[in-house]
């Protein structure tokens, strides 16, 4: 019988156009569609990956970056594990638009610590000739915002698209390790529900 | 109590290996639905072309956005409902998951999923004919998430979230400015409970909530209109239906018990009755909620209806009725009436159930129907049944709750779109619901209540082990304890199938529903975990402990095919019978659930087998019923009389049952009469004395009744041969039996019954032995006979075609009763009077129809009440026509057919009020009828020789006819006299009289007396010129009787005597003194009888007054006779007054003064 597989559900949060549909189906499927049709609302994939010697179910929240559907998405960021804020590097207003990606994503999860919740940053369209935003710059607001990962992207070519999304699972290992460790006694990964009814139901007398 | 009877099997098992760990499990018809702990429902389908009839394969397979607590499919919406937590960063968010289109998701191919929230409309993604993503619609819940449910007709679901529960409804929507549709979870309703809700059950608009000690369950009525106007609307009716139902699970008529709400309602104060909506108008939407749209206004209008119940829990209470003259009443009636007075009987609170409910709190409505823009319409909720845990045991409280509706089998598949009132609570199969039940129940003891149309405990259970899982479907009951599946009977259908009759008549039965349950298998299974049930099948998931790790459990699906009814009545009926000698409790048992389970299946089962093959349920049905029939028909039972309407519903033929009664005493080898139970007999004598056709039996099988009839009930023998369904046996054969039956109950010289003769006589009849049955008839008393033949008409007729031999005995030894018999049998409505004619006349001719003296004394006696009056028309046309075809061929009589002379000439005229008139005096004056004497004088035709003298001159009396002389005896005048009497009646009508003129023929005898009688009403003119040509001497008789005041008919009477006396005295002829005599006699009378002016008036301008002086002098003296009279009898009732008054001290002495003043006498 195969080994359980943790559920991560991971959010891909970005400007309209810079590319979260296809790194989801990149990574989930390994296609890419050029001419793809902008998301509505949100979609999700799940995916089996192994990090660490540990089995995850990836689910892939892909969500639709126009402000006209920000009623859609906003609902669905609640329980998320991890969170993709992804921009374009030849579209400088989407990286502008990260921190404001970052803002939205804390409130309407109702997260309280946002420091301590799992983001990745992706720069994605890296194949493209007329790049507009660094590595360098991007690497620092990172740096400046919680020492986020950032991972250069192409879904076209499938550059590093496994690893920004591997990234994500690792990071939220890092960060559930710190919680563990100053919120004694520990409970486990987070999202074993078992484990967690087992110390709930043995804590009350 | 449980009765254990390991009579329950399945039909076929597989077992499907499942991967990952389950954690829910649902099935519906061939689907099953595993949800696992990776976030995967995996759905397994019936391999429908598998031969073991039981294999599934696994064909879809989608992933969850989180790991499921509970998983439902709902057939009619095609979607899958689940309740989701997730956990993370150690918060746990709950949801509800819609995944409408899981199908395309395969083994191979996991499309994307497409996430929107309930509610929303903006974020469908452009249609494709074949979408390309898995359409899943959230319900994002705020607080945990107890319990879902959904309603399998409507698609409802119901959400159970700490103390509230919110049901919605799927919904087509449009996208807007386009033809693309989607579907959409709307919430309508808001229910908010006094209790922390864990479970919930739905179905249609019952909905079932419960904590672990508290139950509930209310029903959702919907009102068309708000309760607001409704209250001004029906005041007045209102107030005048003072006994309104308000419980409806009293209510006893299936159509009177939609949840519309009944407006008198508003009666009641009900915290729980919302009338919320504000005044905004209706909403312009793409998503109309269906008790907005125009056509659903127009639908709500026609679909709803009110109606004023009784309700039989009304009590009246009259306290002024309390001061009682309590001195004045005594022993028994005393205390009853003040029993009934003080003590108020509430029907309701007797009942333990309806305490229970005093106990209940109403939940809170919140209707959101149309998004809280609702402009019309109200909502309430009733609550059905409340129990709280009170079970003095180990049990902890309420684990289970499932609701169990039954519908009428119809094989349409119903869909959503079906859905058209425009009650949200209501499926398009609403009206198809006979019944809904409910199981509540702990860990090892349960209860199945009827919810509707009657409320009421119908089972109690009691598990061997405590139950982890229960499921239960009409007829039987599935429990998974630790140790396998228990399953017990259900009595959910034949609850509901119960309630659709009414068993008042003896010839309807239906199994006790309260009887003891069965629990008739036991499947031990290693490791049972989960239970569900489809159509066909039950399905257990179980899990194998492999090993240490919990990841090597192996957990695997038994897939357990159910026999179908049939076939589970068969292997009850298997296992009854090997105790049918020894516990015939268990055997009884047995055939009364299996009765049920069949009956049920008749009304409720879709898959039921009713195509007539040799095993279909309908035979089965009859086979058990037959079985029943002959359980209660065995001697000793205490309840034979359940014995008849089994029988009647086996469709056994007489003839079997009687053969089967027959072989039970070959089997028994008893050789008395009791060895036929009570409820056989029952059975006999309602069958036989049955108002139906008679039976179409072979002699043989008569015969063999009519022994076993001898033998159980003799008394009954004669009316068996005389009145019931059996007619065909052997008359000799009977013949004996009967007589040997009366040898026994008569002794020798005793009189026999006139039922027994009756019998024996018709036998006789049918043996071809008229004169024994003559003598069999004659000790029949008149009275008797009549009183049996009219209470039993097919005596006298052979199936209405022509008399019986009984009825021709009749006719020839006792004619007189054969015609009153047919005349009762008229007035019942039973023989007509075209009927009675046929049978009367039998194989005749219309021609001989004058010579049937029966058919003629039956018309006689039919139009001699004016009660008959409708059929006079008919009636006495017929009879004319006879009497003048009598007239015309009237021949003076022979000595043949003079029997007693004397005597038949006397006779008289029909008296009574029908159409046999007074005839005119001056018709015994017209001839050949010689005066009223004449009439009542012996027949002249014949001279009969005077015993004494004849004796005397040594030779026999005889009689003789008379040649050459005319008689107007009523014998030979009867006919003449008759028809007279029938035109002179107040009922001859114009057709009547001209149908006699065409018939009259100028030979016949009293051709002028009829002519005239017709004349009078046809031109009465003529008739008075023939008497004043012909008949001189009856001319006074005939004008008073003709004219009498009649001043304008007087003066032309007058005018024309008047004109023949001038002729007379230009031309006399001996007339003439006959002339004058009757003009005196016409002015005599008129003297008397007119007013002097009048008659005055009439006097002829011409005439001679010496002649006429004294008529004046005598009219003047009669109207001075007549004044005085007047003024005499004034005078005294003026007397009589005033003493009158003086007794009552109000006397008028001024009044009484002037009386003895005035002028007197």
């Amino acid at each position: 019988m195969a080994a359980k597989a943790k559920l991560l559900k991971v959010v891909l949060l970005g400007d309209g156009g810079v590319g979260k549909s296809s790194l989801m189906n990149r990574f989930v499927s390994n296609k890419f569609d050029a001419q793809s049709f902008h998301t509505i609302g949100v979609e999700f994939l799940n995916k089996d990956v192994e990090v660490d010697n540990e089995l995850y179910k990836m689910q892939i929240w892909d969500t639709a970056g126009q402000e006209r559907f920000k009623s859609l998405r906003t609902p669905f960021y609640r329980g998320a594990d991890c969170c993709l804020l992804t921009f374009a590097v030849d579209d400088v207003q989407s990286y502008r638009n990260l921190g404001m990606w970052r803002k939205e994503f804390l409130y309407y999860a109702d997260i309280k610590e946002g420091d301590s919740f799992p983001f990745v940053i992706i720069g994605n369209k890296v194949d493209v000739e007329n790049r507009v935003v660094g590595s360098e710059e991007a690497q620092e607001w990172c740096h400046a915002n919680g020492r986020m990962p950032y991972f250069e992207t192409s879904a076209k070519d499938s550059t590093n698209v496994n690893d920004a999304f591997r990234a994500a699972v690792k990071r939220l290992k890092e960060l559930e390790d710190v919680i563990d460790s100053n919120t004694k006694p520990s409970h486990g990964p987070t999202v074993d529900l078992k484990r967690k009814d087992k110390l709930q139901s043995s804590g009350c007398c | 109590m449980v009765k254990v009877y390991k009579c329950h099997n399945f039909k076929s098992q597989s077992v499907v290996p499942v991967d990952g760990e389950p954690v829910a499990v649902f099935s519906s018809k061939h689907r099953v639905f595993v949800a696992t702990q990776q976030c995967v429902i995996e759905v397994f389908v019936l391999d429908e072309q598998d031969p073991s009839g039981s294999k599934y394969t696994k064909t879809n397979s989608f992933s969850t956005e989180a790991p499921i607590e509970q998983l439902l499919y709902n057939e009619t919406g095609g979607y899958v409902a689940t309740r989701e937590c997730k956990v993370s960063r150690k918060q746990k968010f709950y949801s509800v998951k819609i995944y409408l289109n899981w199908n395309v998701c395969t083994e191979d191919s996991r499309p994307i999923a497409h996430v929107r929230l309930a509610g929303g409309n903006q974020s469908v993604k452009p249609s494709n004919k074949v979408p390309e993503w898995m359409d899943v619609i959230d319900i994002p819940c705020k607080y945990a998430v107890s319990s879902i449910s959904t309603c399998s007709r409507t698609g409802n679901l119901a959400v159970a979230s700490e103390n509230g529960i919110y049901l919605y409804h799927l919904v087509e929507k449009t996208v807007p400015n386009s033809d693309n549709t989607f579907l959409d979870v709307v919430l309508f309703l808001q229910l908010d409970w006094s209790f922390t809700v864990d479970q919930i059950t739905l179905c249609e608009d019952f909905v079932g909530v419960s904590s672990e000690k508290e139950i509930q369950i209310v029903r959702i009525l919907y009102s068309d209109k708000s309760f607001g106007r409704l209250a001004i609307d029906d005041a007045e009716t209102s107030r005048a239906a003072r006994s309104v139902s308000t419980e409806s699970f009293r209510i006893a008529n299936r159509k009177t018990s939609s949840s519309i709400m009944n407006p008198l309602f508003l009666n009641d104060k009900d915290s729980s009755v919302v009338s919320q909506f504000s005044n905004v108008g209706s909403r312009s939407s793409s998503t109309p909620s269906p008790a907005l749209s125009n056509s659903s206004v127009t639908k709500s209008i026609a679909d709803s209806f009110s109606c004023i119940l009784d309700d039989e829990n009304f009590v009246q209470w009259k306290f002024e009725d309390i001061d009682l003259p309590r001195n004045e009443l005594s022993g028994n009636k005393r205390q009853e009436l003040f029993r009934d007075t003080k003590t108020v009987h509430l029907k309701g609170l007797t009942d333990l159930m309806c305490r229970d409910l005093l106990l209940a709190d109403p939940p809170k409505i919140t209707d959101l129907r149309g998004g809280g823009h609702m402009t019309f319409g109200d909502v309430k909720v009733e609550t059905l049944l409340y129990k709280r845990w009170n079970i003095q045991d180990v049990d902890g409280g309420w684990r289970h709750m499932q609701m169990v509706p039954t519908y009428l089998a119809k094989n349409e598949r119903f869909s959503l779109a079906d859905r058209t009132g425009t009650i949200p609570v209501h499926s398009s199969t609403f009206s198809d619901l006979v019944g809904v039940s409910v199981l509540i129940s702990g860990d090892t003891s349960g209860f199945l209540y009827s919810l509707w149309p009657h409320n009421c405990l119908l089972t109690e259970y009691k598990y061997t082990k405590p139950a982890k899982q229960i499921w239960a479907e009409g007829e039987l009951m599935y429990v998974l304890t630790d140790n396998g599946l228990e399953t017990y009977t259900c009595r959910a259908s034949a609850s509901a199938v119960f309630s659709m009759e009414d068993y008042a008549s003896p010839t309807k039965v239906f199994p006790s529903i309260k009887r003891e349950v069965c629990l008739c298998g036991i499947h031990p299974f290693i490791g049972p975990r989960k239970l569900t049930v489809s159509d066909n099948h039950v399905i257990l998931l179980a899990m194998m402990d492999s090993g240490a790790r919990p990841d090597d459990n192996l957990w695997s699906l038994y897939a357990l095919q159910k026999f179908s009814n049939s076939e589970l009545y068969k292997e009850m009926i298997a296992f009854g019978s090997r105790y049918q000698q020894k516990n015939p409790d268990t055997y009884l048992s047995l055939l009364e659930e299996g009765h049920m389970i069949l009956r049920s299946a008749m009304v409720t089962d879709l898959h039921g087998d009713c195509s007539g093959s040799p095993n279909s349920s309908s035979d089965l049905l009859q086979e058990s019923a037959a079985l029943l029939g002959e359980f209660y028909a065995m001697p000793r039972n205490m309840q034979w009389h359940l014995c008849l309407p089994y029988y009647l519903m086996s469709g056994l033929s007489l003839s079997d049952i009687v053969r089967q009664a027959l072989q039970y005493k070959q089997h028994t080898k008893s050789t008395s009469a009791y060895c036929y139970g009570q409820g056989f007999l029952y059975y006999l004598n309602y069958v036989l004395f049955q108002d139906e056709e008679p039976f179409q039996l072979k002699e043989e099988e008569g015969d063999t009744v009519l022994d076993v009839c001898a033998e159980a009930v003799p008394d009954k023998l004669s009316r068996i041969i005389l009145f019931s369904r059996l007619q065909t046996y052997t008359q000799e054969k009977t013949l004996s039996l009967l007589k040997h039956v009366l040898q026994q109950k008569y002794k020798p010289d005793e009189a026999k019954s006139g039922t027994d003769m009756l019998a024996l006589s018709l036998l006789h009849l049918k043996s071809c032995d008229p004169e024994s049955a003559r003598l069999a008839l004659a000790a029949v008393s008149q009275m008797e006979l009549r009183q049996f033949c009219v209470n039993h008409h097919q005596l006298l007729h052979e199936d209405f075609q022509q008399l019986s031999p009984l009825s021709q005995l009749m006719r020839r030894h006792c004619p007189e009763v054969l015609i009153q018999c047919l005349i009762a049998l008229h007035d019942i409505g039973t023989i007509p009077l075209d009927l009675a004619i046929k049978l009367l006349q039998g194989p005749s001719g219309y021609e001989e129809i004058h010579q049937n003296a029966h058919l003629k004394e039956y018309l006689e006696l039919l139009i001699n009440d004016e009660q008959r009056k409708y059929v006079f028309e008919d009636a006495v046309v017929l009879l004319c026509e006879i009497y003048i075809k009598c007239l015309v061929q009237w021949r003076p009589p022979c000595a043949s057919l003079l029997v007693s002379p004397v005597s038949s000439a006397i006779g008289h005229l029909p008296k009574g009020d029908g159409h046999f008139g007074q005839r005119y005096a001056w018709l015994d004056h017209i001839p050949p009828l010689q005066g009223s004497k004449s009439i009542r004088q012996p027949c002249q035709y014949t001279i009969t020789t005077h015993p004494t003298s004849a004796r005397r001159s040594g030779a026999t009396p005889c009689t003789q006819v008379k040649a050459n002389i005319s008689c107007s005896c009523f014998r030979c005048r009867e006919d003449l006299l008759k028809l007279q009497s029938i035109l002179c009646s107040p009922f001859t009508t114009l057709a009547l009289v001209e149908k006699v003129m065409a018939l009259l023929e100028e030979e016949i005898q009293g051709y002028d007396s009829l002519w005239m009688l017709c004349m009078l009403r046809l031109d009465h003119e003529k008739a008075t010129k023939v008497v004043i040509d012909k008949y001189p001497v009856i001319l006074a008789d005939y004008g008073i009787s003709i004219m009498q005041k009649d001043i304008t008919k007087w003066k032309g009477f007058l005018n024309m005597m008047m004109a023949t006396l001038q002729q007379q005295a230009e031309e006399p002829d001996q007339r003439e003194p006959k002339y004058l005599e009757g003009l005196k006699g016409v002015f005599s009378w008129l003297a008397s009888a007119m007013e002097p002016a009048d008659f005055l008036n009439l006097l002829p301008g011409n005439g001679n007054v010496m002649f006429f002086l004294p008529f004046i002098a005598t009219c003047y003296k009669k109207k001075q006779s007549r004044k005085l009279l007047s003024n005499i009898v004034t005078k005294g009732e003026h007397l009589k007054n005033i003493g009158d008054g003086i007794a009552m001290g109000t006397s008028d002495i001024g009044r009484h003064e002037d009386l003895l003043q005035g002028d007197h006498l």
